[in-house]
This record gives structure tokens, sequence and C-alpha cells, in this order.
């Protein structure tokens, strides 16, 4: 019976410990790999990523996809930086990027919830937007990187020193207690788990959807306006394949890309993974082409070990009736 | 007036059904009318010989759409074949690159449709995971950098001429005709129709579904990779971000041309004019003056309305 536990905690969590054994091997190779002030560093490089994957995550468990979010993150950086460069007051520049975000969720959310799309049309309309928004953000500036003229203030703080790590902690400790504590988080899940049983008992099912890609578009913005902040810049092309890491963390994590199931802590425990993961590769001498490769199969094989465990425990199930009968 | 009614519904369900496709026709009569450089020769062969590479990969991925699934890793597989071509060229020689380039494509697409078919990952989280992957190995080969051929025999293939019309209509022509052929009139064919109308029923009267997905990603996968080659012909180089857009054009110009993304349904035919609607659309604004990130901006539209409208319309159909 123990052995039979063991293995079941190295099949659910067969990813995370290939990367702990990577953990070791650079950590044994490199002795400044595990200092504090290293891991630090990497909290604050995936802090951006995992803002974007907190509401990627909402948007996965409640039954869609949003790969648009990389383009948000461009277009709501030159938003801002624009906004601040022609001279409007800080807060309200932060605003316009936010604003930017949710109203390109929101249309997410009403094209997706009007036409009931599950996971594969989501994937496609939100592909669609991605190209839109992507081509949006190249407007302003013809393509051109954009610098800031920024005086130290609250929008210069946001991506200065422990603030980004701060932010990203917070809002997913916010987001998990959503999730799990309140009505709206489990009307969520329901949704995720079964759309039509959730509308015939009775949930606003599109209005919750769109809500959904709203939230999802706002985070994306947030990371976009982080991101601006701490090199305080913004270039158009900047979240050109973004929503890959996104989703890399989200799978690696653990949420099930058939909606109805996640969490937001897990993300978060994704996105630090992919981002020593990351850190690791780099000191090994790894070029970030090769990283490419590696993360495309990683969110392959993070898929699919879910799947094969699901095939397998459903073979345990029908063997164990089958001998109970 | 009972007899009317079914009709008006009828006929709503056409025009929506055929809204962009009417659309693209108004426009095209409109740029005949008012722009001379649209309607000469020069522009109807280019035209042809444009939309003819992304048109090699856009019938393959019809088959793949016929079948319910869809494929995003087209667009590296081209890029990544455009590379292995040209580096194959410059070494072994044409022939044997030409080989390689194709059975490598297989090999791409036969791993997307394994673990499609077999282990039954959702085709958008395997062909994204692949999409990057791909690229990410063309670029790690060629380090980023375009790589030239001087290669005596591709340089003669691509400035062969029949008139004014260069090889790869022809090998699209033959595409076509192929696909078309083993769509319609073979039992493998209809399979796949079945696989994508009703994939529980397919199963249940014997049909090898799992084959049938398997084969329609290595399908694409080989198209993908040919149509690579012919670019390569064409511009005699090979060049990681070659195709980005690939797919994106291929799924559009398959749900434009009529073929439902729910699967079981279209044809090759219908595709055929799908791109060449597309890339009538794209060659009149690039001659009204219309920038590269308009163009862009008004791809990303094209895309969302043709799948809004498909998914309307299959949404009426079971009402």
């Amino acid at each position: 019976m123990n052995q039979k536990k063991v293995i079941d905690i190295v099949r659910n969590n067969g990813i995370i410990l290939v990367i702990l054994l990577l953990i070791i091997i650079t950590s044994i190779i490199e002795r400044n790999f595990l200092t504090f002030n290293n891991l630090l560093n990497v909290l604050r490089q995936v802090s951006v990523v995992g803002i974007v994957a907190c509401g990627m995550t909402y948007c996965i468990i409640g039954g869609a996809f949003d790969l648009s979010v990389g383009s948000v993150v461009s277009l709501s950086g030159v938003i801002t930086i624009l906004s601040i460069n022609a001279g409007t007051n800080e807060y309200m520049a932060i605003l316009y990027g936010l604003l930017a975000g949710v109203a390109i969720g929101i249309v997410n959310g009403i094209l997706i919830s009007s036409i009931d799309g599950r996971t594969g049309e989501a994937f496609i309309v939100t592909y669609g937007m991605q190209v839109v928004v992507a081509a949006i953000a190249l407007f302003p500036s013809n393509g051109l990187f954009i610098s800031g003229r920024i005086s130290p203030g609250f929008f210069k703080s946001m991506g200065q020193g422990v603030m980004p790590i701060v932010i990203f902690l917070c809002l997913a400790a916010f987001m998990e207690f959503v999730l799990v504590k309140t009505k709206y988080g489990r009307k969520m899940v329901f949704i995720g788990s079964n759309l039509h049983v959730a509308k015939m008992s009775g949930i606003n099912v599109k209005f919750n959807r769109i809500t959904f890609f709203a939230i999802s578009g706002l985070l994306a913005s947030l990371g976009g306006i982080v991101l601006c902040s701490r090199v305080t810049s913004s270039n158009p092309t900047v979240g050109l394949n973004f929503e890959m890491d996104v989703i890399a963390a989200v799978v690696v994590g653990g949420t099930q890309l058939s909606g109805g199931k996640g969490s937001v802590l897990r993300t978060v425990m994704g996105a630090v993974i992919i981002g020593i993961m990351g850190n690791a590769l780099n000191i090994l001498g790894i070029t970030a082409y090769h990283q490419q490769i590696v993360k495309g199969l990683l969110i392959i094989v993070a898929v699919g070990m879910d799947i094969l465990n699901k095939q397998i425990k459903l073979r345990e199930m029908a063997h164990d009736t089958v001998f109970a009968g | 007036m009972i007899q009317s009614l079914p009709d008006k519904k009828k006929i709503v369900t056409f025009m929506l059904e055929n809204a962009v496709s009417v659309f693209l026709v108004g426009f095209i009569i409109f740029m005949v009318f008012t722009k001379r450089s649209f309607s000469t020769w020069d522009n109807i062969v280019n035209i042809i010989n444009e939309s003819s590479i992304y048109g090699i990969a856009a019938c393959a991925m019809t088959v793949v759409i016929i079948s319910g699934e869809f494929d995003l890793s087209a667009s590296s597989v081209f890029g990544w074949s455009t590379v292995l071509f040209t580096l194959c060229c410059n070494t072994i020689g044409i022939v044997g690159a030409f080989f390689i380039t194709l059975a490598c494509g297989a090999l791409f697409g036969a791993f997307n449709g394994y673990l499609v078919a077999k282990i039954r990952i959702p085709a958008f989280v395997v062909t994204l995971g692949t999409m990057i992957s791909i690229k990410g190995l063309a670029y790690v080969v060629t380090k980023a950098q375009p790589i030239n051929t001087t290669n005596a025999t591709l340089r003669a293939i691509g400035n062969f001429h029949i008139g004014d019309i260069s090889i790869i209509p022809i090998v699209y022509l033959a595409v076509i005709l192929l696909f078309f052929w083993f769509l319609r009139y073979t039992k493998f064919g209809r399979d796949i129709y079945a696989t994508g109308g009703n994939y529980e029923v397919a199963r249940l009267s014997g049909i090898n579904v799992v084959f049938s997905k398997f084969m329609v990603f290595t399908m694409l996968g080989a198209a993908a990779a040919l149509a690579g080659m012919m670019y390569g012909v064409r511009i005699k180089a090979g060049w990681a971000p070659y195709g980005q857009d690939l797919s994106l054009y291929c799924i559009t110009a398959t749900i434009i041309g009529g073929t439902s993304l729910l699967g079981g349904n279209g044809g090759v035919h219908k595709t055929v004019i799908g791109v060449l609607l597309l890339a009538v659309l794209f060659n009149a604004l690039t001659l009204l003056g219309v920038s590269g990130s308009m163009q862009k901006f008004i791809r990303g539209l094209v895309l969302i309305t043709v799948i809004m409208l498909d998914a309307v319309v299959v949404k009426r159909q079971r009402e």
C-alpha cells in the first residue's frame, strides 16, 4: 500500500519532481544559485508572468481560454506610457491602461459567451483577438520602442524593488480566497465543469463568463503596466509569445485545461517553478532558443501526464468494481 | 404563409453563411472599377503565384478541420522546412533535400497526430506546444540568421515558367486534385468525414477513428513542409520566422470557403475559393497603400468574423 502511495505521488507531481532534480543539480554545480538574492531575483522576474497567469487561471477554471493576454500586455504598456508622456496624471494613465485590458476582455467574453463557446472556440476567437490587439499596439508608434518620461512617483515604484512581488502575491492570495470562499468562485467552478447544468440551475452563465474574461484582461493589463514600470519604457511587441509562458505556468501548476478544477496558488507555484527552471537553464548556459523548445514540450508533457493519470485512475476504478462485485 | 417561414429562415442562414464571401466579391468588383492596376494580367498572375504557397497548406488544414481538429503548428513546420530545405540543398543536393524535408514535416505531423489521436490530449495544447518547440528548433539550428542557397538546380526550378505561371501553382493544382480525389472517392476520405461528424458513432460503426485523426495531422505536416519548400524555391533562402501567419491564414481561408470548424462537412474545393478571396483581399489592400500593421489588424478581424458567423449558423441549424 505504501509503495502505491509513492507511485501516486510521483505520477501526480512528475514534472515538479523533474524540475526539483534540475534545481538540485544546478545548486551543486553553481554555488550562487540557491542564495536568497538569486531567488528574490527569480521571483521578481516571474511576478509579471504570475500576475497574468492568475487571470488566465480564472478563465481556464471557468471553461474557456484567453490567448490574447500577450497582446494586452503590450497594448496596456503602450497606452500607459503614451498617456504619461502626454502629461496625464500617472494614476489616470494607469487607469487608462487597465481600462483597455478590461474592454478587450469584455469583447472576448461577449463574443465567446454569445456562441456558447467552449475551450476550442474560445481558443480560436482569442487567437484572432491576439492578432487584432497586437496590431492596435503597433499603431501609435508605428511599431517603435517608446521611452517614457517618468518622474519618481507611484507608477515608477510599481516595478521597482519588491513591489512586483508584493503585488503578485497579494493578488494571488486574494484571488484564491475569492475562488474558494465566495459564491462567485464556486459558480466559476460549476460553469467550468458543466456549462449546461450551470445554466439550467439558474446561474447567469453569460454574465459570469464575461467577467472571467474581463478579469483576465484586467490582470494582463496590470502585468503590462508593472513590466513597463520596471523598464520605464514600452515596446509594442514585448508581449509576443508571452501567453506561452503564462499557459506553461498554469498547466505546470496543475489546473485542468478542460475547466472546472484548479487553483490560483498552484499557478503561483507553477510560475515560480518555471522561473527557477529558466534561471537554472541560464546558469547551465542553455540559450533562450533552446529553452523555447523545452517550454513547448513542457506544456505538452504537463497536460499529457494529467490525461494519462486520469485514464489510469478510470481503469483502476473499473478494476476495483469488477473485483469487488 | 406557413410555407414561407422556413424559407425565410433558410435565406437568413444562407446570408450568414456566405456573408464574408459576398462582401469580398463585392469588394473585388469595387476594386476592378476603381483601381486600374488591380485587374491587369500581371497582378492576376501575381495573386495566383502568391496564393499558391499558402494554399498548399490550406488544403491539408481543411482535411484536419473536417476531422474535427485544428493545428497551429503548421506555421512553425513551414518555417522549419524553409530552413532545412535550404541547408540540405547546400549540402546534399536538391533531391535529397526534398525527401528529407518532406519526411521531417510528416514526422512532426505524426508526432502531433499520435498525441491527439492516441493519447487524446486536446489538439490546441499539443499544437501550441509543438508550435513553440519547432520554432525554437529552427532558431537554434540557424542561430536566428537567414540562410541563402546557391544550388543551381533550385535556381533553375525557381526561374522556370510556363507562360507567366511559375512551378508553384502547378504543384498547388496537383495538391488540390489529390486532396479532392482523396476526400471524395476513397474510403479513407469518407472515414475522415465520419470521424469529424460524430466521433463516437464513427468509432462504434467500425471506422478506425484513431488512425484517421493520426493521418490527417501527418498529411498536414507533409503539406506544410511542401509549402515551405515551395517558398524556399521562390525566394531561394530559409529563415525561421517565415510563414508565421500560415496557421491563421489557413484556418481563415478554410472557414471562409464554407467548411465548418465543427467538423464533418466541407471540402477542399471550397477552401480553394477561400484562399483566392483572401489573397485578392490582401493584394487589394497593398495596392490601396494600407500599412502592414493595419493589414494585420484586418487579418485578425476577418478571422474573428468568420468564426463568429460559422458558430451562429451552426447554432441556428441546431435550433
